[in-house]
């Protein structure tokens, strides 16, 4: 750890808390303004049977939505360690669709598979087993993605010596291990994130709180919401503080990185590379067929695709701008909190449990609270591009936890005999982040910030209550146009959603790519 | 991040829609084509139609974003008309050709504008040839039915209005009977009309209560279903104009009025009869639009007080209403 000791940990403290506080503001400006008095919320917690069943659903979803994206996504990301870069970069490819799309859309997918399965295994689709089974399959997704980029990286001396003793089974084994504590952490934490979706539960007819705070908030009912709302947050605290705890435990382990370059796979070939691709592909696939299926043999297919490339075509500024803005944010604001954090394991378990109690909550409650915040600073007749910049504020504060979590383990990853060595020549802790820090951390950072916007953009409920006139990015116009379009022309949305979501990833690719080109040609120069 | 400083562009207009984006887009697109207006639409979702907009202009009350609000169901506009949000619309040549419309034109200061039916859809591979269909919505709530039948929420959209035409026409008893009994006997509660159509026609329910445009997307997609317009030997079905409103303090008012007569004209009437969109025109009620093979001039029309409904809709609905969507939900 780059360890600064002239600074005294107080100070540190405070900036922590500093940070924690711009992150809490639109939160507490919402518990504050919404009039719900201690009495109201106490009676409802103890008392209203219907908020008791609401609760369970939602924690009996929680918990199968969990096991399940851990036990697909744990293997796969740990596959994805071991894979070659190429078939990483691939897998990833094809793994990005799943955090650029809201949950909606994965329940509408799965629901389409109605289509040409049997009625006996309608249910499966529908209802709770339904709402799990859409729920978990994008979380192994994202535990796929985010371990497998971000974690459990082997060592080429280690990787060397695993082979060399039991070979390609020791390897496999020493990579579960690696990177189970960070599956385990962050299958519950995009969990609790998936669970504050009130578009999936509504779809599949299995309503959890987030769609109760949902039709409180919609059905002008703002007290009602509230109490719901800190109702819900009560309750879920638990398993949020389990998760921070969690995380905040898997972070202390120190995974080793190897900062100079990607360690490739050379050994296995093509079977391995087919083994490990086929599982990202199918789980990407289950969603994406059963979304463009009404497409198939539709007489007028091409000008539903065209319809839906001219709607990407206009809300692509507006997308972008939420996205860029909440890449911002968290950059900004990740950056001094993942420092600050790993100062102490004590400041880092606070961070997280803040951060994973806001993640818990719908996202109406940032949503509504930056309206009154808004509201009390007395502009409530905002400047377009200001407020636009709210969407993207929105999601990407609640999104925070994945970046510092993210961070965190990798700042932890560094050699302690780099900041060793880094204090006994006496190099400034500025310095040593710019030449040493710096040129290790883009590549991770900037997929970390590429995966947190796919995340945010995929959110649509904040984005309805905040949205500006006139700015609506691509996932709102179609969260908008689904339910009344012809079959065939929801489907040419959702393939050419489909579609953005995968260049996304390989413009990410191709820029890294030239930019390592570049390097290569400077350094021979 | 840093907000850039606003321009004041007089040509330009803020409209908030309920009515489906798939019809208020083309539209604002072609008024802009026409006037050189920009407009700036903000839509909602299905699954909290009108109510999520309403409270956006609630919140909004004291400094309006919005110039207009166009309204899928009319009584969400003469609720805000009510609460003093509205400001008054000059009328529209030709004016509507039901007098419960100009009538409410005159009291609330808003345009009618094109307008749905609410009907019962069926899956005809479901309902056998010899088999009675419903013929009124409260069959929906008989044993016989009710545990093949679903709604969407009644908090939401034109099913609020339609909750609402219910409590008018059977009182507050006989309404909250016929939501007990419903439940009671199977009923089940979807969240939207677009979730009923498809439903419906995939044959998962074999009736379902809904719009006429959600029937006429579903045989457009050639799905097995047929329709029935209920209560024609009674009360009348439910006519659930959309309505336009110019929002109090607008800050766009010439605009606004402009955009206004735009949404309420015979020529936007005539553009929603045709594709998917089969709204019914309010000026011509012998327009049969999109391929419902229907015209108002034949359907028998329930006779409703459009200013009492929002009135006695909101206290029914935190009394009752919101406890059984709720019950459902679980």
């Amino acid at each position: 750890m780059a360890a600064n000791h002239s600074c005294p940990a107080t100070i540190w403290k405070i900036l922590a808390w500093c940070l924690l506080g711009l992150v809490l503001a639109p939160a507490l400006t919402f518990g504050l303004t919404s009039s719900v008095s201690w009495s109201a919320l106490w009676q409802q917690i103890w008392n209203d049977p219907v908020i008791h069943g609401s609760l369970r659903r939602s924690l009996t979803v929680l918990g199968w939505t969990w096991g399940i994206g851990f036990a697909m996504g744990w293997p796969l990301g740990a596959a994805l360690t071991l894979a070659r870069p190429r078939v990483r970069t691939l897998a990833w490819t094809w793994l990005a669709p799943g955090l650029l799309c809201p949950p909606f859309l994965w329940a509408a997918g799965l629901q389409g598979w109605k289509a040409v399965l049997p009625y006996n295994l309608h249910s499966w689709l529908d209802g709770r087993s339904g709402l799990v089974l859409s729920l978990g399959l994008q979380t192994a997704v994202m535990v796929a993605v985010l371990t497998g980029t971000l974690a459990g990286w082997i060592a080429v001396a280690e990787r060397e010596a695993c082979l060399l003793i039991q070979g390609r089974r020791l390897l496999a084994r020493v990579a579960l291990r690696r990177s189970l504590p960070a599956a385990l952490a962050l299958s519950l934490a995009l969990s609790l994130l998936l669970l504050g979706d009130a578009g999936a539960p509504q779809l599949m007819g299995h309503h959890t709180f987030a769609s109760e705070v949902h039709i409180a908030f919609a059905s002008a009912q703002p007290e009602r919401a509230a109490l719901r709302l800190l109702t819900a947050c009560s309750v879920l605290a638990l398993p949020a503080i389990a998760a921070a705890c969690l995380l905040a435990s898997v972070t202390k382990k120190t995974l080793v990185i190897a900062p100079s370059r990607s360690v490739a796979m050379n050994e296995g070939g093509s079977l391995s590379s087919t083994l490990t691709l086929i599982p990202c592909i199918a789980l990407s696939a289950i969603a994406l067929v059963g979304l463009i299926m009404p497409l198939f043999g539709s007489p007028g297919a091409s000008t539903h695709l065209w319809d839906a490339l001219t709607v990407l075509a206009e809300s692509a500024p507006v997308t972008l701008h939420f996205a860029f803005t909440s890449a911002l944010i968290i950059l900004v604001l990740a950056g001094p909190l993942i420092f600050v954090a790993s100062r102490s394991a004590a400041l880092l378990k606070c961070c997280l449990i803040v951060q994973l109690l806001l993640l818990a909550a719908p996202p109406q409650l940032y949503a509504d609270g930056f309206r009154q915040l808004s509201a009390l600073l007395g502009s409530t007749g905002w400047l377009e591009s200001g407020q636009a910049a709210l969407v993207g504020a929105c999601a990407s504060l609640r999104l925070l936890p994945f970046a510092v979590i993210v961070g965190v383990i990798w700042f932890n990853s560094i050699p302690k005999s780099w900041t060793e060595s880094a204090q006994m020549a006496g190099v400034s802790t500025m310095s040593y982040a710019r030449h040493v820090l710096l040129p290790v951390a883009w590549g991770p950072m900037s997929l970390l910030a590429l995966s947190v916007v796919m995340l945010d953009l995929a959110d649509v409920s904040g984005a309805v209550l905040l949205q500006p006139p006139g700015w609506s990015s691509y996932p709102l116009r179609l969260f908008a146009l689904m339910d009344n379009a012809l079959a065939a022309q929801a489907a040419a949305l959702c393939f050419i959603y489909w579609i953005a979501a995968f260049t996304l990833p390989l413009c990410f690719h191709v820029a890294a790519w030239i930019i390592s080109k570049i390097r290569a040609l400077r350094s021979e120069s | 991040m840093i907000a850039a400083c606003g321009r004041k562009d007089d040509r330009v207009v803020v409209l908030y829609s309920s009515v489906d984006e798939a019809y208020s887009r083309p539209l604002c697109r072609m008024f802009t084509e026409r006037s050189g207006i920009t407009v700036k639409l903000v839509t909602d979702t299905e699954a909290a139609k009108s109510a999520g907009l309403v409270t956006r202009l609630l919140a909004e009350k004291e400094k309006p974003q919005a110039d207009l609000f166009w309204s899928g169901d009319a009584m969400r506009a003469v609720d805000l008309a009510s609460r003093g949000l509205a400001a008054k619309l000059a009328s529209t040549d030709p004016q509507p050709a039901l007098e419960a419309m100009r009538r409410m034109q005159a009291q609330t200061g808003l345009l009618c504008g094109p307008s749905r039916l609410r009907v019962i859809l069926y899956h005809k591979p479901s309902m056998s040839s010899s088999e009675a269909l419903p013929k009124t919505v409260a069959d929906l709530a008989t044993p016989y039915f009710a545990s093949r039948a679903c709604m969407a929420n009644p908090l939401f959209g034109t099913t609020s209005m339609h909750a609402a035409a219910l409590l008018q026409q059977l009182g507050r008893d006989g309404a909250q009977r016929f939501f007990e009994d419903f439940a009671k006997h199977g009923g089940r509660m979807l969240a939207s009309n677009g979730e009923v159509k498809r439903r419906v026609g995939s044959g998962e329910f074999a009736i379902g209560l809904t719009d006429s445009d959600d029937v006429n997307v579903a045989l457009l997609d050639k799905l097995p279903v047929g329709f029935i317009v209920p209560d024609q030997e009674g009360a009348g079905a439910v006519l659930v104009p959309s309505a336009v409103m110019l929002v109090a303090k607008a800050p766009h008012p010439s605009e606004a009025q402009a955009l206004a007569q735009f949404l309420a004209s015979a020529e936007t009437a005539e553009w929603m009869t045709k594709g998917s969109g089969a709204h019914f025109p309010m000026h011509d009620l012998a327009r049969s639009p999109g391929s419902l093979g229907l015209s108002l001039e034949k359907v028998r029309l329930a006779d409703l007080d459009d200013q009492r409904l929002s009135a006695e809709f909101e206290i029914w609905r935190v009394s009752f209403l919101e406890d059984w969507v709720r019950k459902q939900q679980y």
